[in-house]
């Protein structure tokens, strides 16, 4: 595994003072979640992710994403895993992994209508008073 | 004791100390207008200025005093700035609370707002408890209008990553995102302004305006930056010719989107968005190494060269009469400094790439109003002895378009350079050779003399990649169907669109299958010409 590129894990190992235990507590993130980290940082080992340029090459998630496993890595959880990964990689600083789950989650969003986007991050509708309210106050967002 | 749990309890027991002079218990400051206090008087009139400590003071004693009569608990804590129309950065919006806070905050003041954005964010520990969406417009303190709902995932990131996320998108799917709930608008304005502000300075300042022909055809609109304002565009911004019901100039993200379609003109990246790449010309706007124009020379009738404008100034927002910005050029009427020595004066721009080994591709764009010859492109050679000259240069012509395209394809292993002219449903394919020993060479564009004195003309000139390429020579501007093409023999250097003695070489390709036939038929053709 490739434990550098958790800077968190890298700190936290550099400055234990016990060098025989080499347990880092991660206490912010699941169990379930920290397996797909550590499947993340296994294959990361053998096939770097290629870095994911900004602006992005491509309009879609294939397109920039052009290593099969690691479209298939974050194809494969469910939208709460992705968070929770986004979450993850946040918190132990790694940052291929965060580039690729913040990019998942970007592509989830692109070319949905706002009803499509509430329903994939379970927003809930707006009451028909508010929609008139943002109607008056923001027509920007209805017209043009 | 966790660290939220300590930081909480401190601020419970510092709450009483805060009350005694009116302080805000969140950020400890004093004027009401500024900061939302847990200390709500009964009478909120009373305190509409600014802060008066003795009366506070008098008002808090005369109410420990009395049986505990806090004002009616509004729905929703806001700042006494929040819906104040001439505060820049209030935000007309409903704020989301965590309901175990506002149960709490009389007490606690767990509830922690930013001063003037008016924006209240739960403590980011505070937990998966539902949510209460209600604003402080009194016709919304209604308790039908409130509603409990779930957290969604993106309120649980923090706000670093959620604009990380949101940088992905464009200004079209920031928009749809933003209008879901008013924690992600305000999100989507930041990344938009953030967006805004790195690439502002690859465009003229504004005044933006709108020159429509939407009775013919809705797609033409031409977007014209008059360059007068002192400051790079941005929020909020100066419109002329806009209608103010459509347009909020107060915004980010309208703007953000504004640009994104100007970039999609300027650039001719339109056949692209109509092909299915709709967020081309955001990423095209947010590159910020594109092909740009580096050099502008004044070419006379005797070949010799007069370079005429200064290095581009980034600092300088403003017009000048002719000014580059990046990979497009711009005119107005302030042009008297030209000498007028003939009609057949051109000021050539030259990019800022030197032709190397390979292939290289770009598309020009000129859109002008007047000129039926509005200008040329082709390679420039740079000679050693200081010398300029046109290695290759096509005439461009103007049918009943206001814009004329022609996409330009360098090959240095065959030392070519080959032109495709898009006029309606055809295009036109001709072939040049290319002397390489002659100097450094690059892609060059042209005013004519008559088009470098019109207003509102533009030039535009874009590198291609492959694919953009492929897509580019098999569209046509209104996509009714495959384009037919025209190979004109090397050395007719002249096109005139109407009439003329030439009888230029035609074929159908619709019964063609793929791209590499129609490459193939180019290549085949060119050669029986040779």
């Amino acid at each position: 595994m490739h434990p550098k590129l958790s800077q968190l894990v890298f700190d936290a190992s550099e400055n234990k003072e016990d060098e025989e235990c080499s347990d880092v507590p991660i206490l912010k993130v699941e169990s379930e979640c920290l397996e797909k980290v550590v499947e993340f940082l296994k294959h990361y080992e053998q096939e770097p992710l290629k870095e994911i340029k900004s602006p992005l090459e491509d309009n879609t998630f294939e397109g920039v994403v052009k290593q099969e496993w690691y479209r298939n890595f974050v194809q494969e959880v469910d939208s709460p895993m992705l968070f929770d990964l986004v979450t993850a990689a946040n918190f132990m600083a790694i940052q291929p992994l965060l580039d690729l789950a913040c990019l998942k989650v970007s592509c989830l969003l692109m070319g949905k209508s706002s009803e499509e986007i509430r329903i994939i991050l379970n927003i809930p509708q707006m009451t028909p008073q508010e929609e008139e309210h943002a109607r008056r106050e923001h027509r920007w967002i209805f017209d043009d | 004791m966790t660290l939220h749990e300590q930081l909480e309890t401190k601020r419970r027991q510092n709450i009483a100390r805060l009350q005694e002079v009116a302080c805000c218990h969140i950020c400890e400051c004093t004027s009401w207008r500024r900061c939302f206090s847990n200390f709500i008087p009964n009478d909120t009139k009373q305190f509409s200025g600014e802060h008066d400590t003795e009366r506070v003071m008098q008002s808090s004693r005369e109410q420990e005093t009395a049986e505990t009569q806090w004002a009616e608990p509004m729905p929703m804590r806001t700042c006494q700035c929040f819906g104040v129309e001439e505060d820049g950065g209030c935000w007309p919006y409903s704020l989301r609370v965590c309901e175990m806070c506002l149960k709490d905050d009389d007490v606690t003041g767990r509830i922690r707002i930013c001063g003037l954005c008016g924006i209240v964010a739960c403590d980011k520990d505070c937990g998966a408890w539902d949510m209460l969406e209600c604003t402080d417009r009194e016709e919304w303190n209604n308790a039908e209008l409130k509603r409990f709902i779930e957290p969604f995932p993106l309120q649980s990131l923090p706000e670093a990553l959620t604009s990380y996320i949101f940088f992905y998108l464009d200004g079209e799917d920031l928009m749809n995102t933003g209008f879901t709930c008013s924690s992600l608008l305000s999100q989507a304005e930041k990344v938009a302004m953030e967006i805004v502000k790195s690439v502002n300075h690859q465009y003229v300042s504004g005044p933006i305006k709108r020159l429509d022909d939407t009775e013919t055809d809705p797609t033409k609109i031409r977007f014209f930056l008059e360059g007068t304002n002192t400051f790079y565009l941005r929020a909020p911004i100066d419109e002329q010719d806009f209608d103010e019901d459509l347009f909020d100039a107060k915004k980010w993200l309208p703007l953000l989107r504004r640009m994104e379609r100007m970039t999609q003109e300027i650039y001719y990246l339109g056949f692209e968005v109509a092909l299915g790449d709709y967020s081309a010309p955001s990423r095209f706007l947010r590159n910020q190494e594109k092909l740009a124009f580096k050099l502008s020379i004044l070419l006379n009738s005797t070949w010799s060269m007069t370079s005429y404008f200064p290095p581009r100034n980034l600092d300088n927002p403003r017009m000048d009469n002719i000014t580059i910005r990046a990979g497009y050029v711009q005119v107005t009427q302030e042009i008297a400094s030209i000498p007028p020595n003939s009609d057949n004066d051109e000021l050539i721009f030259s990019v800022n790439k030197k032709l190397t080994e390979g292939v290289h591709r770009i598309i020009c764009r000129f859109a002008c109003n007047t000129s039926l010859l509005p200008g040329s492109v082709g390679i420039l050679g740079h000679h050693d002895d200081g010398m300029v000259v046109w290695e290759a240069q096509l005439m461009v012509c103007l049918c009943f378009e206001r814009e004329a395209i022609v996409g330009l394809e360098y090959d240095s292993i065959h030392h070519s350079l080959r032109t495709y002219s898009i006029i309606e449903n055809t295009i036109r394919v001709e072939s040049f050779s290319i002397n390489q020993t002659r100097g450094q060479l690059y892609f060059a564009a042209a005013f004519s003399r008559v088009s470098a004195v019109t207003t509102y003309n533009q030039l535009s000139v874009r590198e291609c990649c492959p694919e953009e390429w492929a897509k580019f020579i098999t569209h046509t501007p209104h996509l009714l169907k495959i384009p037919q093409l025209e190979l004109i023999p090397e050395g007719d250097m002249m096109h005139i669109l109407f009439g003329g003695t030439r009888n230029p070489q035609s074929l159908n390709v619709n019964n063609m299958v793929g791209l590499s036939d129609l490459t193939m038929f180019v290549q085949n053709e060119a050669a029986a010409h040779e």
